[in-house]
């Protein structure tokens, strides 16, 4: 873990956190039989970060409650960013929406800007990226170069044999955080 | 070599006038001439799936309206379908409860009652992994089998039919007439003309159904009417016409409901008429389209009617019986540096050349000043230069040097190993320093100057011309005289235009060895 601003890290039993590569920063509470790639980051700055249970975070995810843009950093209040259960977000994947519902699906390179809420069971496909103001329907799926959308008639399958699978192998060749509550003090700047 | 990829900026000028990329041209090695895409003849060879590499006949093929039965495209997005296996057993364990689900967990249920014999049962649907399509969302149920799909019915297929059966027998008939007219005289037709009751046999039935034609066209025309009314019974008979497409004067109005559209419901312009049969107007309405057909084509030169390009037809071979890209007969040029754009000055460019055929070849490099004032000498094609395409002066001698015709010789692009920098040593000490910056095996790396014509330039284009000889394929093979080298080869030029891109493109980075010969 390398960082040089402080973290306080809540971590259910159950979870699965590799530590190598991994950026934390600000209060985060990660929920049971959550898996955490290696590489993966979670900036919280604005406020807190809750992920929920049965997560799959892939490597080089990088989460982040930042500060909106012209914002006053030291009189803003806190903003919490909430993120439910058996979401995926694979490889590369970057999300800053506020609100997550579940069953999403980031695929890789994906990008969620902060004014979105994902609801339940959307898809962001691969390298789309949005950015727009809006409240996602749930099942959406947006796919392709031009963002194309449509709704599913159903929320894509659950990933429990992949989490299963990685709960398996992951602590046989990495080094996994202990749950409960981990602090950083702030490290001064010389 | 930022330009590595962007391949249309230099430009070679094909036999017929245009300028093209060099990867797209082709060499025909009997007329010696560089060919494009306009200039060759398609001849398709195979036609297989473009998934399952199935290869078909083309008569087979077309039997098959040129699409594989096994293959899907998605009709959402148009990506390949996957078909997708699920056991029965879990799929009851799936929580969804969609129509298609509720089937499934009851049919398992069937299955797991009758016995344990057959506990894992696979079904298999299409699914689509790009936009998440697949056949549960239009409650198609799974198959038993793979690749048990059933083509969707087409509504329209009875009156296709019909007018297929209709535009067959025209054919016929008018290939008939063509086969007649090829022995008919002047005589005949003067025959027909004056009176059509000699058509005993019903021989001339097609150009009298032609005079029926006419009469539609030119009612005021009172003896063809005439001729046709004494002689439309036995045509009609004869003929089976398919039912007339008739006009509708009223349409219902649009209910009201209408408008109340939900898009996320309704189909794109693009899903639409990827099924042109159905044209399913809702999402419900879409179905798995099979894959066309695609094919293999080899290319045929239209002047001599040689082949320049022959694939091997096979459909899983990727090798080529002929080919004769022009990119392995002309050597390559790319643009290697420009410094940032001067309009009033010369600017210092290094373009490089590859050569890309197995000979070594001898390059003379010709200023398009030196083509307008000397004209083309004997033997060889002559080049028109249209000076409009040109916005920029390219020299290789920064306008100084009397002997403006560069003469360079390159190596023969072979594996790095065989070469010796011996060799290359060799051709240095030919080399005038000033203008071959930088050798090495079979590329060159020459130095240029380019002026724009005038201030007001905003895109740099330059060109100039090259000169070398080629050895072509002698049309007659004779097998007692071994064939002289010399027989057919010929000195031919090209017109190289460069497109430098804007004059405010920064300038692109050139290794510090070589920045010191400039």
């Amino acid at each position: 873990m390398s960082s040089n601003l402080g973290y306080n890290v809540t971590i259910a039993p159950g979870t699965f956190v590799c530590e190598e590569r991994l950026q934390l920063v600000g209060e985060i509470s990660i929920g049971t039989k959550t898996v955490l790639h290696p590489s993966v980051s979670i900036i919280a700055e604005a406020g807190p970060i809750y992920i929920g249970e049965g997560n799959l975070i892939e490597e080089q995810c990088v989460i982040a409650n930042r500060f909106p843009p012209n914002a006053d950093k030291d009189q803003m209040n806190q903003i919490v960013m909430i993120i439910g259960n058996n979401n995926v977000f694979e490889v590369g994947s970057h999300c800053e929406a506020l609100k997550v519902g579940d069953n999403n699906i980031l695929e890789c390179k994906a990008r969620v800007g902060r004014n979105i809420t994902l609801t339940n069971g959307c898809v962001i496909g691969a390298k789309c990226s949005l950015m727009t103001n809006e409240i996602l329907p749930e099942n959406t799926v947006i796919y392709g170069s031009e963002h194309e959308r449509r709704i599913m008639p159903d929320r894509p399958a659950f990933q429990t044999h992949q989490l299963d699978f990685l709960a398996r192998i992951l602590p046989t060749s990495h080094y996994v955080l202990k749950h409960g509550t981990k602090t950083h003090a702030p490290t001064s700047h010389s | 070599m930022t330009s590595l990829l962007k391949v249309d900026k230099v430009k070679y000028q094909c036999s017929c006038g245009t300028f093209k990329p060099l990867c797209y041209l082709y060499f025909c090695r009997h007329c010696l001439k560089v060919k494009c895409k306009e200039c060759v003849i398609l001849e398709v060879d195979c036609r297989f799936c473009p998934s399952c590499y199935e290869n078909l006949q083309p008569h087979e093929a077309i039997n098959r309206k040129n699409r594989c039965q096994q293959c899907f495209n998605c009709p959402c997005c148009g990506h390949t379908l996957v078909t997708r296996a699920t056991n029965t057993a879990s799929l009851s364990a799936n929580t969804s409860a969609t129509v298609t689900d509720l089937d499934e967990s009851s049919l398992s249920s069937t299955s797991v009652m009758s016995g344990q014999a057959t506990p894992s049962k696979k079904v298999y649907y299409l699914a689509c992994g790009f936009c998440r399509w697949s056949t549960r969302d239009i409650n198609l149920n799974d198959q038993l089998t793979i690749n048990s799909w059933k083509q969707q019915d087409n509504i329209h297929e009875q009156r296709f039919q019909e007018l297929l059966l209709y535009y067959k027998q025209i054919a016929n008939k008018e290939k008939l007439e063509k086969d007649r007219k090829k022995y008919t005289t002047s005589k005949g037709g003067l025959l027909l003309r004056t009176s059509s009751k000699t058509d005993k046999y019903g021989l001339l039935t097609p150009l009298t159904r032609r005079s029926i034609g006419l009469r539609t066209t030119t009612p005021t025309s009172s003896t063809t009417s005439l001729r046709a009314t004494n002689t439309a019974k036995p045509v009609d008979s004869s003929t089976i016409q398919p039912k007339q497409s008739t006009a509708l004067e009223t349409i219902t109005p649009l209910e009201d409901t209408f408008f109340n559209l939900d898009l996320s419901k309704m189909t794109t312009m693009k899903q639409r008429l990827s099924s042109v049969e159905i044209q399913p107007v809702y999402t419900d309405g879409l179905y798995p389209i099979s894959k066309h057909f695609t094919s293999k084509q080899s290319k045929r030169c239209k002047e001599c009617d040689h082949n320049v390009l022959k694939p091997e037809p096979s459909p899983k071979v990727i090798k080529f019986k002929l080919h004769q890209m022009a990119m392995f007969f002309i050597p390559d040029i790319r643009i290697w540096y420009h410094p940032t754009w001067d309009s009033n000055r010369e600017n210092v460019c290094v373009l490089s050349i590859v050569n890309q055929s197995d000979e070594q070849i001898t390059l003379k490099l010709m200023t398009i000043d030196d083509i307008l004032k000397n004209g083309s000498s004997t033997g060889i094609d002559e080049i028109k230069v249209d000076e409009k395409l040109l916005t920029a002066k390219l020299d290789f001698s920064g306008g100084n040097d009397t002997n403006k015709e560069k003469i360079v010789q390159l190596h023969a692009h072979i594996d790095m190993n065989e070469t010796d920098s011996k060799y290359d040593n060799e051709f240095r000490e030919n080399d005038d320093k000033q203008f071959v910056i930088w050798r090495k095996f079979a590329k060159i790396a020459i130095k240029c100057t380019v002026k724009p014509h005038n201030e007001n330039v905003k895109n740099i284009i330059a060109g100039f011309v090259m000169e070398h000889r080629v050895v072509g394929i002698s049309s007659v093979q004779t097998s007692i005289q071994p064939a002289q080298p010399e027989q057919n080869s010929k000195i031919i030029r090209h017109l190289v235009t460069i497109d430098f891109g804007s004059i405010d493109e920064p300038a692109l980075t050139l290794h510090s060895s070589l920045k010191e010969g400039l």
